[in-house]
């Protein structure tokens, strides 16, 4: 059984008379122990999406259609979790970094005081104390100095502030963890750093880590499989090294083959155009007026997610030839 | 050569003070920076390194917005504060970070550019302005319909950065100051940013001087480039040459954390081993004796505490790091060694 089975979820933003359709019909699964990620432009959906993962639906986002299923392992509740009652194993199973979450520590309070409120709010059967010491464990072995407690976050640098989300993410050992583009605002060096954090928090506890990025690079380093978002659609899914070697939507193709590496002298060429409104996306494939192989057939129907080779499905009408 | 076109900058200095409690703490944000962008042929020079290395504070100093401590800087042989405001302004433009900021949201986008026109008196009909934005939205492009009647964020982040660049070049400059143009952006879109100032270049025979922390897009469009570290530049040269073989400590490390798009290159380190980090602040590190790398630097030595390198001409780059001290021979001259 997957840990995630999400089943045909469209997720909506509701304005005045129109609806922004942020995430169109899109069904995978996550399984245990996998590192996931979800890339695309910014505004095809992707955080929207981890959002309806996380179960944060507040309007104007409503879940218009589908189920999200999760299987945790030993969960509290009998009853089957979805998106409706996932927030009671929020922190404890299901943890999310959102995006600029280096941003979310009060500047007026020491981090100690953040790490409290979370005790407090999650009524642990743990006395302070003992949940102090495993605080302080906790950010030793993720290489953070038990001194930063007394700091403001001010006095932390960007990288520190979202090492600090980070280890307030982990700390409950939770079977999931969504991070939203946590190395986007970060420094090179950086970047570095708290991917490998990420990665040994991974290999520690055996969880699964679903992270969202536009940038390639830290999908091809990071993540065992990979999804790669559309205008609200999905459009290919892969492991990551076949996706790489073998990338057969067009689109992936164009995001992989934009990007500048040191040591190519090649000129590039940028995607063309820029996405679509979704308030009133394109008919058919909603690629089709950018894509250089556009046919007739894609202006007319939406193609759907079909496996090409094992663990490898595109949705384009290209591969139905 | 005694060429007096592009930008020289001499020696420049900034200090900086910060209150720690009590005490006054002053740290130089940039150091004896020297350097020379040449304007024929044009170039595209970048400064890359981390965040609070000095380069925007470089790059304030050359829009005059920050005034240098010491050091001075010509325009075509002329000090930049000899020039009046406008005059000056019509020779060098800036580009920001993050293009939501550069513009107005309560006001209509193609105003930005109208007000511009305005400014510099560049014409004064209402229709000749309208075909002046025209023009040069077509160099980005965009065209004056798309931008007709529409706020700000209707547009997409790389459709603002473009129109902010088309009202940097109504005037006509010479040079554009690009600070951290795309790291806003996303990666897709940057190609689209970087390739529009190489087009520039070539066409319309701009310089431009383009900050950032993003190695590949440095590698990828600039023709020299200088590493900034802690205020100092550690590392000048042909940018493919550096890039593609780095001498200084602190640049291969740069050039080691960039991440690249290929599963095959895994770059992140399962390190079990927890390492004994010497963790500093970034004001602490301005305020190290010597190479302001040193504490960071795998290779370092005890003299790169106790005193400050020099720039050592290697492979016809200059590098300040006492590694390279001994493979040239110390040249005498009294002009700082980068200049061409």
């Amino acid at each position: 059984m997957s840990l995630l089975e999400i089943d045909g979820v469209s997720a909506y933003y509701i304005h005045n008379s129109s609806e922004t359709k942020a995430v169109d019909e899109v069904n995978f699964s996550v399984e245990n122990n996998e590192i996931f990620g979800i890339a695309g432009e910014s505004g095809c959906g992707k955080s929207t999406l981890v959002k309806a993962i996380y179960g944060f639906i507040e309007p104007p986002l409503y879940l218009k259609k589908g189920k999200i299923i999760y299987n945790f392992k030993d969960s509290k509740i009998s009853s089957p979790i979805t998106s409706k009652n996932i927030s009671s194993s929020w922190w404890e199973k299901i943890s999310y970094i959102p995006q600029g979450s280096m941003n979310v520590l009060n500047p007026v309070r020491r981090i100690k005081k953040f790490f409290r409120n979370l005790w407090k709010s999650h009524s642990l059967d743990l006395s302070y104390e003992k949940y102090n010491d495993l605080l302080i464990n906790h950010l030793q072995y993720l290489g953070l100095s038990p001194h930063i407690l007394e700091y403001y976050p001010h006095q932390l640098s960007g990288g520190m502030k979202q090492r600090v989300v980070i280890a307030a993410a982990s700390l409950f050992h939770p079977e999931l963890i969504v991070a939203d583009e946590p190395t986007s605002a970060l420094d090179v060096g950086v970047q570095l750093d708290v991917l490998n954090l990420l990665l040994r928090i991974q290999n520690e506890y055996k969880n699964t880590i679903i992270i969202v990025a536009h940038d390639m690079a830290v999908m091809a380093n990071f993540c065992s499989k990979v999804a790669v978002m559309y205008a609200g659609n999905i459009v290919e899914i892969s492991e990551t090294k076949e996706l790489f070697k073998n990338p057969l939507h067009p689109y992936t193709k164009l995001l992989i083959d934009s990007l500048p590496k040191i040591g190519d002298k090649r000129e590039l060429k940028a995607i063309p155009g820029s996405p679509p409104d979704l308030t009133s996306p394109p008919s058919g494939c909603k690629f089709h007026p950018r894509c250089p192989f556009s046919m007739e057939i894609c202006e007319k129907e939406s193609p759907f997610l079909k496996e090409i080779a094992s663990g490898h499905k595109v949705a384009c009408h290209l591969m139905e030839r | 050569m005694g060429n007096n076109e592009g930008i020289i900058i001499k020696n420049v200095t900034k200090i900086f003070s910060q209150r720690v409690l009590f005490s006054k703490k002053k740290f130089k944000a940039v150091e004896n920076v020297s350097l020379h962008i040449t304007k024929n042929p044009p170039e595209i020079f970048s400064l890359v390194g981390e965040s609070g290395s000095g380069k925007s504070t470089l790059a304030n100093i050359l829009l005059q917005l920050i005034e240098p401590d010491s050091g001075e800087i010509l325009l075509n042989g002329k000090k930049i504060n000899h020039f009046e405001t406008a005059e000056f302004m019509k020779k060098i433009q800036p580009i920001f970070q993050d293009p939501f900021d550069s513009f107005d949201p309560m006001k209509k986008t193609e105003l930005f550019i109208y007000e511009t026109i305005k400014n510099f008196n560049i014409s004064k009909k209402r229709e000749a302005i309208n075909s002046i934005i025209d023009q040069y939205l077509k160099k980005v492009g965009l065209n004056y319909q798309m931008i007709k009647d529409k706020y700000p964020h209707e547009f997409s982040g790389g459709q603002l950065q473009r129109i902010a660049i088309a009202r940097a070049l109504v005037v006509q400059p010479w040079f554009l100051v690009a600070d951290e143009p795309v790291s806003m952006l996303d990666a897709s879109l940057r190609t689209s940013i970087v390739n529009l100032f190489k087009q520039l270049k070539e066409e319309e025979n701009l310089s431009v001087l383009y900050i950032t922390h993003d190695l590949s897009t440095a590698y990828y469009i600039s023709d020299r480039i200088g590493v900034m570290l802690r205020g100092n530049l550690v590392e000048i040269g042909n940018a493919k040459e550096i890039l593609d073989e780095p001498l200084h400590p602190y640049t291969q490390f740069l050039k080691k954390s960039v991440l690249e798009p290929d599963p095959d290159k895994k770059k992140i380190p399962l390190s079990e081993t927890e390492k004994e980090e010497v963790k500093m602040t970034v004001i602490s590190e301005y305020q190290l004796e010597g190479c302001k790398y040193a504490n960071r630097c795998p290779v370092a030595k005890k003299i790169c505490k106790e005193k400050t390198p020099e720039y050592y001409s290697v492979k016809g780059r200059k590098v300040k790091c006492f590694l390279y001290e001994k493979s040239e021979k110390k040249n005498n001259d009294e002009m700082p060694l980068f200049y061409r």
